[in-house]
């Protein structure tokens, strides 16, 4: 059977300390790979922080969308973990176009494209995702993995639906420049 | 429609937020524009590629322990087992047994006696304190307090002469409307 997330904060506000856990493992997957994509390293830590940040918060937590609530404290976390480490970082900034970045400088995807197995699809599809801008790569993720609307995705990005739609058509057009070569159907 | 506004009006499809009145519009324009219906095309295979391929690593269990601890230290309790309400409820209860013992005690003679020391050992502090300044005055002594040493020893010296005497100790206490005395109380006001 099927519980709502709703049903599970109020039983967990009734003292149901399991219903936690069983959000928790729900949103395990798709929370780690918002994560994994928008920090360098540092997913787990901000996954339990995240957590932590939800046990602390639930009073505040008015039924709304609990999956969207989620990604903005993760959102806000990975944000303030990013200024942190690079106070000066553009949440803009491309990879490699000669600004200092807090991600590694990712190497292009090159492969033998006659020997292309499903890891070698998946390792590509993640090395483009990450070089694309924060701004871009976060509407890219959210709504691509965490299936968010775009109303949802300004409200995280605290942006108007437009802009949102914009970072996404530049990450998909960036996206099928990078993979195009590889991948015919995207010609 | 031009292709700019077909082309973000198949991702607002995508997510289910296109409205009615433009989705026949939408599929107007994508039987007659090639270059969209590749777009359209190209843009769902890249998002498919994507979600095929979502990193599968979850975080590690030692999280989801600590997740899970968590959890269960702060997790709601019901309502009256809230802590700052049970701090409250204790502290009113508290109050309410000092009050009540206070006011339901009887009013014994022992108490009455220890009062009456209470008020005796005030008056005895108060009284030296008051000669100790006189005498400081007397000597043009710049210390207005009594030095404080010396001020104990005086009071555990009289301490020893000062005794009550039972018409000093005495109490009126309240009669109770069985043992009111008419007669007795007419004496006492007419002789």
């Amino acid at each position: 059977m099927k519980i709502n997330d709703n049903e599970l904060i109020e039983r967990y506000k009734q003292g149901d300390a399991d219903a936690l856990g069983m959000l928790a493992e729900k949103y395990r997957r798709p929370l780690f790979a918002y994560l994994i994509n928008m920090t360098n390293g540092d997913a787990d830590e901000l996954f339990q922080e995240t957590w932590f940040r939800v046990i602390k918060k639930i009073d505040s937590y008015k039924n709304q969308n609990f999956y969207g609530w989620l990604i903005r404290i993760a959102h806000n976390l990975t944000i303030d973990r990013i200024r942190k480490k690079k106070p000066d970082y553009s949440l803009d900034a491309e990879i490699g176009d000669g600004e200092t970045t807090w991600i590694e400088t990712i190497p292009a995807p090159t492969v033998d494209k006659d020997h292309l197995d499903n890891k070698e699809i998946a390792k590509n599809i993640n090395i483009a995702i990450k070089t694309l801008p924060l701004k871009q790569r976060e509407v890219f993720i959210l709504r691509t993995y965490e299936g968010l609307s775009f109303k949802e995705i300004a409200k995280i990005q605290k942006t108007s639906i437009n802009t949102a739609l914009a970072r996404m058509q530049y990450s998909l057009e960036k996206l099928r420049k990078i993979l195009k070569e590889d991948y015919n159907e995207l010609q | 429609m031009n292709c700019n506004n077909a082309q973000l009006n198949i991702l607002l499809r995508n997510s289910g937020e296109l409205a009615d009145n433009l989705q026949k519009d939408l599929d107007f324009h994508l039987k007659s524009c090639k270059l969209c219906t590749k777009y359209n095309k190209s843009m769902q295979s890249i998002m498919d590629l994507a979600i095929e391929n979502m990193p599968d690593r979850g975080p590690s269990t030692r999280i989801l322990n600590n997740i899970n601890e968590k959890a269960q230290i702060t997790h709601r309790r019901p309502l009256i087992f809230r802590r700052h309400i049970l701090q409250w409820t204790a502290a009113a209860a508290l109050v309410l047994i000092v009050l009540g013992n206070w006011s339901f005690s009887p009013k014994t003679e022992d108490s009455n006696t220890e009062i009456s020391d209470m008020y005796a050992i005030l008056a005895l502090v108060t009284d030296t304190a008051y000669d100790s300044k006189a005498i400081n005055d007397d000597n043009s002594d710049n210390s207005v307090i009594p030095d404080m040493e010396d001020l104990f020893l005086q009071i555990e010296d009289s301490s020893d002469n000062y005794d009550l005497t039972e018409e000093e100790l005495w109490v009126p206490q309240p009669k109770s409307p069985q043992s009111y005395n008419k007669h007795e109380t007419q004496q006492k006001i007419y002789g």
